[in-house]
C-alpha cells in the first residue's frame, strides 16, 4: 500500500502509535459516575468499581478500546492518504490531453478535460504530469502540482486550429532521463499516433487512450492549398491547386465552396476540376493578394473550412544597363519578361567593364586577375541570413561548369566569397561569361543572372503554401538567391512554420497566411494502434477517493460509538 | 524566495472538491439530543468537533494563492565539443546562475550530454541524447519545467554546437510563453575536422565533385575520399583558415548508390580531436543515360558505339524505319540521329523529336556522312530549325550557283569546223548560265589566256563576242591552262564548279591524273569534251574519270544541247567530303574536360555545312574552317551536330585516339537532359523524411512514385509509395525510418520510367557531437536577443539583476487542509476519551 501525504513506515508507527496511547487511555480510571444503587448487597462492589484517588486501573472493556482504536486509524489511514490499485499504476503516468483541431469537434475536449480531471487524482501527485497538447506541448500540471491547479488552466483553454503536437510529444519525453524505466502515457482525445511514433518508444514506455474521437464526424475540409509557378510561363502570374475531403457519405460540389482572391470572388468558370475533389485554377495574377477557399456548408469542424495562401508579389525589376554588357548576360535578361530596362528609376545596375560603381545594387563582371574568388556576393543585411545565401549560391548548379577543367586552366577553383558592404552587388569571372568556357550556354547561367538580379532588388522568396506545423517549401527558383529568409529568420535559423493557422507576423512586419490542411484532422483515421486505458473509471463523473470512504466510515462508527456511550454502553 | 509581506499580501480563497458533504452537518444536533443529551457540555462540543472535522474534511478544502512563484530552468552543456577545460568552466558558471537564482525562486536543471550529474540540485533532468546535443529539446524541456503560468526564465549554458537544427518548435513554445532566454556562451574547442559532404548529381562514368567542408584552421592538410577500402580521390597540402570548402573528383562507377569515407588528416598538434576526422557519405549515382540511337546507313554502328561509350550509357537501337508517333521518348535523355536520312525517320517522329526537345530537354546529336544533313534530306524537315548549322538543300538543286570554267583548245589544230563547234558548245553553255552563275573561259594555243576571265554570267553579249575573236593558232599545251582554269574556280563561291574541256585531245603529256584528282577533291569537277573526228578520246576520258566529271564526243553541232544540260544539271557536288582534313578545336572547355583539345587527329571526311549565328563550334577543319562538331541550346534542350560519322568512314583515323571514348562520350553526355522529370529533394526531422517531388515536365500525366533501396541497390521491400499533391506539380510523401537511419529512396514517374535516386541520410539530420559546422549552431545571442533575454558576460548581480523573468498569470500555490482536518479529528477524539476518562473529584 502506498499513500500520498506519508511513508508506509509513518503511517504504520503512526497506527502504533494510536494502539498504544488509546491503550493508556483505556486503562485511566473512570470519572465519578452517579450510580444509584438498589441494596447495600452492591456498595462493595460499587466501592471496588469506582476506587477514589487511583489513577490507573486494570485494562479493560476491550471492544470499546478496539472501536475506538478503528476510529482512530481510519482516520490516521485517511490523513496518510491512501491509494487504491488503480492508483498504484507502477512508473510515472504522462497524461495528455489533446488540444489540437482534433479536439475541436463537438464536445470532445470538454469530455477529455472531464475525464482527465476525474482521472489524476488517482495518481500519486509525485508521479503525474499532465500536458496540453495543442499548437504545442505545455506541461499544465508539474509533478507534486495539486488538480485544483489543473482545473485553473484548463479552465479557459478551448481547441485551438493546429495540428496535433502528440507524436512531437512522444519523441520528447523519452529524452528526460529523470522519469523512470516504466513511463505510462495515457492520451484524452482522438489524436492519431502514427505506428512509426509509437515504435520508436523505448521499452518501458505504453500508450494508451481514453477517449476516441466522433463516431458520426461528418465534415469537408481543405487539405491542400499550394501556389506554383504557371505552367503557361507567365512571369506575372501563378497556378494554384486545392483539394477538399470529405468524410464518408458527403460528396464536394462547387456550390459546397467559394474561391476569393484578394476582395474579389473567384468565378467558377476557371476552376478547372483536376479529380472529385480537386481543383485547380491557373495564370492566377501574383499581386501579393491572399487566395482563399471557403467552404460555406457547416459541418463538425470549422478550423478546415477556409485555407488561404498569400500570392506571392511579381514585379518586373527595372534595370539599368550599362555600356557593353557582356552578351551572355544581356540575351539573359531579354529571355527574362519580368526584367525591363528603364531609363530612370531602375534599381538594379548591370554594369560593363568599363563603367563605374552606381549608387544602387548591381551586377558586374572582374578580371581574373582583379578578384580572386569567381563569385563574390556583397551583402548588406545580417550574416545569418548570408549563411543561408551563401548555401543557395553553392547549390546555383555551377557544377554545369566543368570546374575540374576550369580549375586546371585557370589554376583558380570556382569559389564564391560573401562580403559585407554598405550595398549589394555580385561579381563574377569576366573569364566565366567569355567564349573560352560554355557557363554562358548552360542551364544554370540564365538562371544565376535571373537571380542574380532579383537578389539584388531584394525580392523576398515566397513558398507554395504553409500549414501548420509543416515545413515550408519554397517553390520558386527565383527565391533561393533572397536576401534573407525571413521565416528563418523567424526560428534563429531553423526552417519551421509555426504549428497553429492564422496570420504569421514575421519580423519585418509583414504576415504570411499559415492554414491547417491537415487530412487527418479534415477526414478522421481510427486510432487502432492504441490500447484503452487501464484506468478502472470509465464514466465522466466523479468517483470519491478511498481516504473519502475512510472518513465516511469513521464518522459512522464516532456516531455509533457516541450512541453507545450515551447509553452507557461504552465507558 | 517569497518574501513574508508577499504572502501576506498574497490573495487567498478556499475552495472545496466535495462541497456536499456539508449536508452531513445536519447530523450535528442529533449528538446533542439523541439519544440523550450530553451529560456534560463540553463533552458534546468536543464530539461535535470531531464531527465537524471530519465532516469539512470530506468537503476536501483546499486554499489558493496567487503567491508570485519563479521558475528558473538552466540548460547546462556538458556535451563533447566542449574541452574538459570548458565543460568544468561551464559547470562553475551554471552553479553560479543556480546560487543566484535559486534565492529567487525554484530551479531546475537540464544537462545535455556527461555522464555524470555536474551539478547538485533536486530538480535535475539528464537527457538522454545519444551522445549528441539537441539543443532544441533542451529548450523546449528546460521551457516546460517552467510551471504553465508561473513566472520565470531558461539560462543557457552552452557553445551553441546543437547537433541538428530543429530547435523551431523551442523557440515558438518560448516565444509564445514570452519567456526570455539568458545565453552564457562557451567557447568551442579549436580542433580540425569535417562537417560537411556534399556531391553532385551524376551518372555511370562521370565525375562526381564531392564537396567536403572542413572545419578548422592549419596547414598542410589532406583530405581523402575512399570507396570500398580504395582511396579514389586526395588533395594534399591544404590551408584553412577557420573553414575551407574541398572540392574531390572522382568516376561514379554503377548506377545505385555509392558510399564514401572521407577523411581529412591535419598535422598532430592541430588536431585535438581524431574521431571526428571522418565522414560516410552516399552518392546518388542516377541510372546511365538513355540514348535513342536511329542509324541506317552505318549498318551496325550501334554496338561499336555502345562499346566506345561504355557503361554510362544504355544505347536502344530500334530500325530507324519501324518508328512510329506513338514512341515514348520520355524513356531516352538523347536521340541520336546517325546517318539516318529523312526517308528512314518519319516525318512524325520527327516532330515529336523536335517537341521533346523543345518543350522537355530532351538531347539531340546529329551526325552522319553521306545520309545525313543535306544528303540525307535534312534540309527541309521538322529537325531542320533544331540543328546549330545551315544545311544547303533543295533551293541549291532548284537554282543551284554554277562556277564554269570553259578550257577551249584553240591550237592549230582545231582549225576549220572544230574549232567552230568548240564556239558553238562555248556559246551554248554560256546561254545557260543565271545571271548568278559564274563563267570565264581559258583559251590555249601554246600558252594560256583568259578569253573570258572569271566573272558574273550577266553580260552575255561581251562574252560572246570574246568567243567569236578565238582563231585556231598555235600549239597545244593543256596543262598549265587546266592549272589556270582551277586557280580561276577556287576564288569563285558558287554551289556548283565545273571545268569543261573542249579539245580534239592533241595535247602535250602532263601529270594530267594527279591534277584533275586535286581539283575533284576541291569539289570541282572536270568533264571533258572531245570535238571533231579521230581524236584521242582515250586521254580525254580518263581526264573526265579523274575528275568526277564525264567525257562526251561530239561529232556535230546536233548533239550540243543535251550535251551541255546534262553537265550542269545532274552533277551535282556531293556536300560529303573525303580525304584528310586536319582539324582545330575550340571553345567550350566543359566539352573537353581532360581531353587533350590540340591532339585531335586528322578526320577521313566530313559533311561541309556552315555554322548559324549562335552556335559554338567545338571542331572545325583547319583549312576552310567548316565546322565539325557544333551545338547550341534548342528550347530546353541541346541538339550538336557531328558531321562526320562517330563510327565509320569518317572517323576512321580516330580509332587510334586513345581520347576518342571519352570526347564522344562527353559529347552524349552533354547533350543529355540530366534533368527528370521531377526535382527531388528531401526534409529530414529525427527519421521522418518528406520526400519532394517537383514535376518539371510540363507533362501533368506525370505522377510520382517512391521506393526504398538498400545500399546495395537492391529494393528494401516491394512497397511502391504513393506522393500527395499539394501544389500544382509540387508532390510529397512523408517516410519514417529511425533518426539514425539512412533512407535510401528512389523516384519514378511510373513503373517504366527510369528511376531517380535520392539518399536521406541520418547525418544530414544529426551530425556527431564533434562535427558540428559552427555556422549551422544555434546562436546563442541572437536567441537572447529575439527572446528579450540577457547575453551574460559576466555573471555579476547586476546582470542576473537584470535577467528577466516571464510573467506569470497562472501562478499560484494550492495547499490540501483535508488530510490536516482528519489529523484534527483524530487529535480531538483523544481529547474526547481523555475527557471523558480523567479522574475527577
Amino acid at each position: 500500500m502506498s499513500f500520498f501525504n506519508l511513508s508506509p513506515l509513518l503511517v504504520g508507527l503512526g497506527l502504533l502509535a494510536l494502539a498504544g496511547l488509546l491503550f493508556l487511555l483505556q486503562q485511566l480510571r473512570i470519572r465519578y459516575t452517579e450510580l444509584p444503587v438498589a441494596t447495600t448487597m452492591f456498595w462493595a462492589a460499587a466501592v471496588r468499581e469506582a476506587p477514589v484517588r487511583v489513577l490507573r486501573q486494570r485494562f479493560r472493556h476491550l471492544l470499546a478500546y478496539l472501536l475506538a482504536l478503528l476510529i482512530c486509524w481510519l482516520l490516521w489511514i485517511g490523513f496518510g492518504g491512501p491509494l487504491t490499485g488503480a492508483q498504484r499504476t507502477a512508473g510515472f503516468n504522462v497524461l495528455v490531453i489533446d488540444g489540437s483541431a482534433h479536439a475541436a469537434s463537438g464536445e470532445i475536449f470538454q469530455q477529455s478535460k472531464r475525464q482527465l480531471l476525474n482521472d489524476v487524482s488517482k495518481y500519486p501527485r509525485d508521479s503525474r504530469e499532465v500536458f496540453l497538447s495543442g499548437a504545442q506541448n505545455v506541461r499544465v500540471l508539474a509533478t507534486g502540482e495539486e488538480k485544483l491547479v489543473l482545473e485553473r488552466r484548463l479552465e479557459e483553454f478551448e481547441p485551438v486550429a493546429a495540428s496535433s503536437s502528440l507524436e512531437e510529444l512522444l519523441r520528447l519525453l523519452p529524452r528526460n532521463n529523470s522519469y523512470p524505466d516504466e513511463v505510462n502515457i495515457v492520451v484524452y482525445g482522438g489524436a492519431p499516433i502514427s505506428q512509426h511514433a509509437l515504435d520508436r518508444l523505448p521499452d518501458g514506455y505504453s500508450v494508451s487512450r481514453k477517449i476516441e474521437t466522433l463516431d458520426d464526424f461528418e465534415n469537408r475540409g481543405i487539405v491542400a492549398l499550394g501556389i506554383a509557378e504557371p505552367l503557361s510561363g507567365e512571369w506575372d502570374t501563378v497556378d494554384v491547386l486545392f483539394r477538399i475531403l470529405a468524410t464518408e457519405g458527403l460528396v464536394v460540389e462547387l456550390d459546397d465552396f467559394s474561391v476569393q482572391v484578394g476582395e474579389q470572388e473567384l468565378s467558377s468558370a476557371r476552376l478547372e476540376l483536376i479529380s472529385a475533389n480537386e481543383f485547380r485554377v491557373r495564370d492566377v495574377v501574383a499581386d501579393g493578394s491572399v487566395f482563399s477557399v471557403s467552404i460555406e456548408q457547416p459541418d463538425d469542424l470549422d478550423f478546415d473550412n477556409e485555407a488561404l495562401v498569400t500570392l506571392p508579389m511579381k514585379e518586373r525589376v527595372p534595370i539599368a544597363l550599362g555600356s557593353d554588357v557582356p552578351t551572355p548576360i544581356r540575351r539573359a535578361i531579354d529571355a527574362d519578361d519580368g526584367i525591363e530596362i528603364v531609363g530612370s528609376g531602375a534599381s538594379v545596375a548591370i554594369l560593363g567593364p568599363n563603367d563605374s560603381e552606381p549608387s544602387i545594387p548591381y551586377l558586374c563582371s572582374a578580371a581574373i586577375t582583379e578578384q580572386e574568388k569567381a563569385f563574390v556576393i556583397g551583402y548588406t543585411g545580417e550574416l545569418d541570413a548570408m549563411e543561408a545565401l551563401q548555401q543557395s549560391v553553392a547549390d546555383l548548379g555551377l557544377s554545369e561548369i566543368d570546374s575540374a577543367a576550369m580549375a586546371t586552366e585557370l589554376n583558380q577553383e570556382i569559389r564564391i566569397e560573401l562580403k559585407h558592404s554598405d550595398m549589394r552587388y555580385v561579381s563574377v569571372w569576366g573569364e566565366l561569361l567569355s567564349e573560352n568556357f560554355n557557363f554562358k550556354d548552360s542551364l544554370s547561367f540564365p538562371i544565376f543572372v535571373s537571380k542574380s538580379i532579383r537578389y539584388l532588388a531584394d525580392q523576398e522568396p515566397w513558398y507554395a503554401y504553409l500549414a501548420a506545423g509543416r515545413q515550408p517549401v519554397e517553390q520558386t527558383s527565383g527565391s533561393s538567391l533572397a536576401s534573407s529568409d525571413l521565416l528563418a529568420e523567424y526560428a534563429i535559423g531553423a526552417s519551421y512554420v509555426r504549428n497553429e493557422a492564422g496570420t504569421l507576423e514575421l519580423r519585418d512586419g509583414s504576415s504570411l497566411q499559415v492554414s491547417l490542411l491537415d487530412p487527418s484532422t479534415a477526414v478522421r483515421a481510427s486510432s487502432q494502434n492504441l490500447t484503452d486505458a487501464v484506468i478502472e473509471t470509465s464514466n465522466a463523473q466523479t468517483v470519491w477517493g478511498i481516504a473519502t470512504w475512510l472518513a465516511l466510515l469513521a464518522v459512522l462508527l464516532l456516531g455509533l460509538e457516541w450512541y453507545l456511550y450515551q447509553r452507557g454502553l461504552v465507558p | 524566495m517569497v518574501s513574508l509581506s508577499e504572502r501576506i499580501g498574497a490573495v487567498m480563497e478556499i475552495s472545496f472538491n466535495y462541497p456536499l458533504f456539508a449536508l452531513l452537518a445536519i447530523l450535528v444536533p442529533a449528538l446533542w439530543f439523541f439519544p440523550t443529551r450530553p451529560k456534560r457540555v463540553w463533552h458534546g462540543v468536543i464530539r461535535t468537533l470531531v464531527f465537524l472535522s471530519i465532516v469539512v474534511g470530506l468537503m476536501q478544502p483546499v486554499v489558493v494563492s496567487n503567491l508570485p512563484n519563479r521558475h528558473y530552468a538552466v540548460v547546462l552543456d556538458q556535451s563533447d565539443s566542449l574541452s574538459d577545460e570548458n565543460k568544468a568552466r561551464a559547470i562553475e558558471l551554471a552553479e553560479d546562475v543556480i546560487g543566484k537564482f535559486s534565492g529567487e525562486g525554484s530551479v531546475s536543471v537540464v544537462q545535455v550530454g556527461g555522464t555524470e550529474k555536474a551539478v547538485d540540485t533536486p530538480n535535475f533532468v539528464h537527457m538522454n541524447a545519444d551522445e549528441k546535443s539537441p539543443l532544441g529539446d533542451a529548450l523546449e524541456i528546460a521551457a516546460q519545467s517552467i510551471p504553465f503560468g508561473v513566472s520565470g526564465s531558461v539560462t543557457v549554458v552552452s557553445d551553441g554546437l546543437s547537433t541538428d537544427r530543429h530547435w523551431g518548435r523551442a523557440f515558438d513554445l518560448i516565444r509564445e510563453r514570452e519567456i526570455p532566454v539568458h545565453s552564457i556562451s562557451i567557447d568551442p574547442t579549436p580542433d580540425v575536422y569535417i562537417s560537411d559532404v556534399r556531391s553532385t548529381d551524376v551518372r555511370p562514368g562521370e565525375m562526381v565533385a564531392l564537396f567536403v567542408e572542413v572545419i578548422g584552421t592549419g596547414t598542410d592538410l589532406s583530405v581523402t575520399a575512399i570507396h570500398s577500402d580504395e582511396a579514389i580521390a586526395r588533395v594534399d597540402d591544404l590551408e584553412s583558415d577557420g573553414r575551407t570548402t574541398v572540392m574531390l573528383e572522382f568516376k561514379a562507377d554503377e548506377p545505385g548508390f555509392m558510399e564514401v569515407e572521407v577523411e581529412v588528416s591535419a598535422p598532430e598538434n592541430l588536431d585535438s580531436d581524431l574521431t571526428n576526422n571522418q565522414w560516410r557519405h552516399v552518392i546518388a549515382v542516377q541510372d546511365p543515360i538513355r540514348v535513342l540511337y536511329l542509324g541506317n546507313r552505318q549498318s551496325g554502328a550501334d554496338e561499336p558505339l555502345s562499346d566506345l561509350l561504355g557503361v554510362g550509357f544504355e544505347i536502344d537501337a530500334p530500325v530507324a524505319s519501324s518508328l512510329s508517333e506513338d514512341v515514348d521518348l520520355s524513356n531516352y535523355d538523347v536521340v541520336m540521329l546517325d546517318d539516318a536520312p529523312t526517308s528512314v525517320v518519319e516525318e512524325s517522329v520527327q516532330n515529336k523529336i523536335a517537341d521533346a526537345v523543345r518543350n522537355d530537354g530532351l538531347g539531340l546529336i546529329h551526325s552522319g556522312g553521306e545520309a545525313a544533313f543535306g544528303d540525307g534530306g535534312y534540309h527541309d524537315s521538322p529537325l531542320t530549325d533544331l540543328l546549330p548549322v545551315d544545311i544547303p538543300g533543295d533551293q541549291d538543286k532548284i537554282d543551284p550557283s554554277v562556277g564554269l570554267a570553259i578550257i577551249l583548245d584553240t591550237s592549230g589544230s582545231m582549225a576549220g569546223t572544230r574549232i567552230e563547234l568548240a564556239k558553238h558548245i562555248a556559246r551554248i553553255a554560256v546561254r545557260r548560265m543565271k545571271p548568278h552563275d559564274r563563267i570565264g573561259i581559258v583559251e590555249f594555243y601554246g600558252n594560256k589566256h583568259w578569253a573570258v576571265p572569271m566573272q558574273p554570267a550577266t553580260n552575255k553579249i561581251e562574252i560572246d563576242r570574246a568567243i567569236g575573236r578565238m582563231k585556231a593558232i598555235g600549239g597545244t599545251i593543256l596543262f598549265p591552262a587546266i592549272q589556270e582554269a582551277y586557280y580561276g574556280l577556287q576564288n569563285v563561291n558558287t554551289r556548283f564548279k565545273h571545268i569543261v574541256l573542249i579539245t580534239d585531245a592533241g595535247v602535250e603529256d602532263s601529270p594530267y591524273e594527279s591534277m584533275t584528282r586535286r581539283i575533284n577533291r576541291d569539289r570541282i569537277t572536270v568533264s571533258t569534251i572531245l570535238v571533231g573526228q579521230g581524236g584521242h578520246n582515250l586521254i580525254m576520258s580518263d581526264i573526265a574519270n579523274w575528275g568526277g566529271g564525264r567525257f562526251y564526243s561530239v561529232g556535230n553541232q546536233f548533239q550540243l544541247v543535251e550535251m551541255i544540260f546534262k553537265q550542269t544539271s545532274t552533277k551535282k557536288s556531293p556536300m560529303y567530303k573525303r580525304g584528310m582534313f586536319d582539324l582545330e578545336t575550340s571553345r567550350g572547355q566543359g566539352w573537353w574536360g581532360e581531353v587533350q583539345a590540340n591532339e585531335v587527329p586528322a578526320l577521313n571526311g566530313y559533311v561541309e555545312v556552315e555554322a548559324r549565328d549562335g552556335a559554338e563550334v567545338l571542331v572545325e577543319v583547319s583549312d576552310t574552317e567548316h565546322p565539325v562538331l557544333a551545338t547550341w541550346r534548342y528550347g530546353l534542350g541541346r541538339v550538336t551536330t557531328l558531321m562526320t560519322e562517330p563510327v565509320g568512314e569518317g572517323t576512321r583515323n580516330w580509332s587510334g585516339w586513345e581520347e576518342y571514348p571519352e570526347f564522344l562520350g562527353r559529347i552524349v553526355r552533354r547533350n543529355a537532359s540530366f534533368t527528370n522529370s521531377f526535382e527531388i529533394d528531401t526534409q529530414r526531422r529525427f527519421g521522418k523524411t518528406t520526400v519532394l517531388a517537383n514535376r518539371v515536365s510540363p507533362n501533368e500525366a506525370l505522377i510520382p512514385q517512391a521506393q526504398i533501396y538498400n545500399l546495395d541497390s537492391t529494393l528494401a521491400d516491394e512497397e511502391m509509395y504513393s506522393f500527395t499533391e499539394t501544389a500544382p506539380g509540387l508532390f510529397e510523401l512523408d517516410m519514417y525510418s529511425n533518426s539514425d537511419e539512412d533512407l535510401l529512396i528512389g523516384v519514378s514517374a511510373g513503373m517504366e520510367s527510369s528511376v531517380w535516386r535520392s539518399a536521406s541520410l541520418a547525418i544530414s539530420d544529426e551530425v556527431q557531437e564533434n562535427q558540428v559546422d559552427p555556422m549551422d549552431g544555434l546562436d546563442l545571442v541572437g536567441l537572447s536577443e529575439a527572446t528579450g533575454g540577457l547575453s551574460l558576460l559576466e555573471l555579476d548581480d547586476d546582470s542576473i539583476a537584470l535577467a528577466s523573468v516571464s510573467s506569470g498569470e497562472l501562478s499560484f500555490v494550492v495547499v490540501q487542509i483535508w488530510p490536516w482536518l482528519l489529523l484534527l479529528a483524530i487529535l480531538l477524539y483523544l481529547g474526547d476519551i481523555l475527557y471523558r476518562r480523567w479522574p475527577r473529584e
